[in-house]
């Protein structure tokens, strides 16, 4: 802690050597944050570099209290940035809804074969939620992964807290049905 | 189906958390970069939609104007029938009171220098239509214009009991034999009930020769009379395509027709309309500049095959250029505002040699004014008193290019209405 507490100074300073070890220590978690939103992966790497310039921009205004509490307060504080990164970028294209597969090359590959099953199923279950449309994919990740309140994804999209309960009950409907049909496709594979 | 519940989202969590994603190559070298330049933040112009505000204020002055110009013409009318006299622009006129006695037949007539008494039967009852009649002005000493009209007093008629005298109309003449020349084009008929306070007019036959009475006939023309407003449902099949490309599919739009006749020519016309426009495009024609972010890198569009729904908001100036006693020929120039409410493309595209079809469905907001100049010619027929059945060819020509792939759609099509009419 006492190094990362050093490391959160030296980029409050504009230090490029410790802004160096943030972003290497926390770009996967970002980009994983980031895909989550935007369906491209070259277009969510640009977006997670665009979100780590606004994170070493305004890094002086990242507050904390505990130092025991600062890992999590910084992660937290990545997660909003880069999750308002996106809807910003999605906002720019006017939700427009992606057309396209996902290429293999964007997963890892693992080779420890206890964890292949469930890291199968865990991709699966993002690739069911990267195929929503961009506004329910965007409400169901603020509420459902990130902790949003509806009166917060609301206030940042810009909509009613009544259109926010409705898209996110739409695409808990709609992502079962992926669900539904990635359950079907297993079973018939096997 | 059951929705989703905590333990899927519990799992869904767990999955955000951990999932196999390949992270890549670090990319420092250039955020460095990035963070050695001068930060500048772009501001995200938060703008408010005007087009909502604008689209409805633009259905609200619609809506007051037409009703307005609706409401003046009832009133007119209603001034028209309540009120009964005006002064004849011939000096020759003269002018002429009559009173009824409520309780008898008798009429009494008063000149400006004598009074006639005329006795019920020589009331004449005469079986041409009205025409005709004057307009009123309140003056004290009106022209009573008669024209020849049927009435329901007629001596030896029974009336129903309690039942006044019902409808007369006048032209009158002067003393030399001409006609009065103000003599309006508008027809109207009086009802005696509504001027129990004020003297009566009634048609007779007077045997003065102050006062010479002759019936003019006046030509009615049926589509001529139809000033005012008229509402009608129009809709037909629809042909889309962009540039000078295939046609695809058949497309539609339906909808109200709202119009307001100013005289016999000229008229105005809007309403509103729900439509689907079909096209087809080859993918040089269609501009990726709003969905290049929404696809894989390097992906080609090779063709494309869409439909868009939208709302249709027409503004057209119509002119009768021919008109005949049951129909007219006419044409129509103006301009389309929409608001465009979903599309839905299917795409044929092409990646690393490897082409795949793909579907796109946007739903859109979006409003665009004066977005298509259109133009159109047709045939009306009338069907009844207030009832027209139109059928109308007409060309729509892009003003802005609109749809996801900012095309240029031409459209051609027939509109077939049914239109009832509400002028006098």
């Amino acid at each position: 802690m006492d190094d990362l507490l050093n490391i959160v100074k030296g980029c409050i300073s504009n230090d490029h050597k410790y802004q160096k070890m943030i972003y290497e220590k926390y770009r996967g978690f970002a980009l994983k944050t980031v895909f989550r939103y935007i369906y491209i992966y070259e277009r969510a790497t640009d977006v997670m570099n665009d979100g780590f310039v606004k994170l070493f921009q305004h890094f002086s205004s990242f507050k904390w209290q505990e130092v025991d509490d600062l890992e999590k307060m910084l992660m937290g504080w990545i997660r909003r940035i880069m999750i308002n990164t996106a809807i910003d970028e999605l906002r720019k294209a006017k939700m427009v809804p992606e057309i396209g597969g996902i290429p293999e090359y964007v997963w890892e590959v693992t080779d420890n074969s206890q964890q292949a099953d469930q890291l199968m199923l865990y991709k699966d279950l993002i690739i069911c939620i990267k195929r929503l449309p961009p506004q329910y994919r965007v409400v169901f990740n603020m509420y459902v992964i990130d902790g949003y309140s509806h009166y917060e994804i609301a206030d940042t999209m810009q909509f009613s807290v009544g259109n926010s309960k409705s898209t996110l009950s739409r695409a808990r409907a709609l992502l079962q049905k992926f669900i539904k049909q990635e359950e079907g496709a297993i079973v018939w594979s096997l | 189906m059951e929705p989703l519940d905590h333990d899927m989202d519990d799992l869904l969590r767990k999955a955000a958390a951990d999932y196999p994603l390949n992270e890549g190559e670090s990319d420092w070298d250039k955020l460095s970069a990035r963070l050695s330049e001068i930060p500048v933040e772009p501001e995200v112009a938060q703008r408010k939609n005007f087009r909502y505000y604008f689209l409805l204020i633009f259905a609200l002055v619609l809506f007051l104007v037409l009703g307005g110009l609706f409401y003046y013409d009832r009133h007119r009318n209603e001034l028209m029938n309540e009120t009964k006299y005006t002064r004849s622009t011939s000096d020759s006129i003269q002018a002429q009171v009559f009173e009824k006695n409520s309780n008898k037949n008798d009429i009494t007539v008063q000149s400006n220098d004598k009074i006639i008494s005329q006795k019920s039967t020589d009331l004449v009852e005469s079986k041409v239509p009205i025409r005709r009649i004057i307009q009123s002005s309140g003056d004290k000493f009106p022209t009573i214009v008669k024209s020849p009209g049927s009435i329901k007093n007629s001596p030896g008629k029974e009336r129903p009991p309690g039942e006044t005298t019902d409808y007369f109309s006048f032209i009158a003449e002067n003393k030399s034999g001409g006609t009065d020349k103000a003599i309006t084009e508008s027809a109207y008929v009086l009802k005696s009930s509504r001027v129990k306070a004020l003297p009566v007019i009634l048609q007779y036959a007077i045997p003065e020769p102050a006062l010479r009475l002759t019936p003019i006939r006046i030509q009615s023309n049926h589509l001529q009379s139809q000033k005012g407003l008229y509402i009608g449902f129009n809709g037909g099949p629809e042909l889309s395509k962009v540039g000078s490309q295939t046609i695809a599919r058949t497309g539609y739009h339906v909808g109200v027709l709202l119009g307001y006749r100013f005289n016999t020519k000229l008229s105005v016309e809007s309403g509103i309309m729900v439509g689907k426009k079909k096209y087809y495009s080859m993918g040089e024609f269609f501009s990726m500049s709003k969905i290049a972010s929404t696809m894989p890198l390097g992906m080609e569009i090779v063709n494309v095959d869409g439909q868009s729904s939208q709302l249709e908001i027409p503004l057209t100036l119509k002119y009768d250029f021919l008109q005949r006693t049951q129909s007219r020929f006419f044409f129509t120039a103006g301009v389309v505002s929409y608001v465009y409410l979903q599309e839905k493309n299917h795409y044929q595209t092409k990646l690393n040699g490897v082409e795949e079809n793909q579907m796109g469905m946007y739903k859109e907001d979006h409003f665009s004014l004066t977005s298509e100049l259109q133009i159109s010619g047709g045939y009306e027929h009338t069907l009844g008193k207030s009832v027209r059945f139109r059928i109308e060819p007409y060309k729509k020509i892009p003003l802005k290019k609109s749809g996801m792939g900012s095309m240029s759609v031409f459209s051609s099509g027939v509109n077939i209405a049914l239109i009832r009419s509400f002028g006098k």
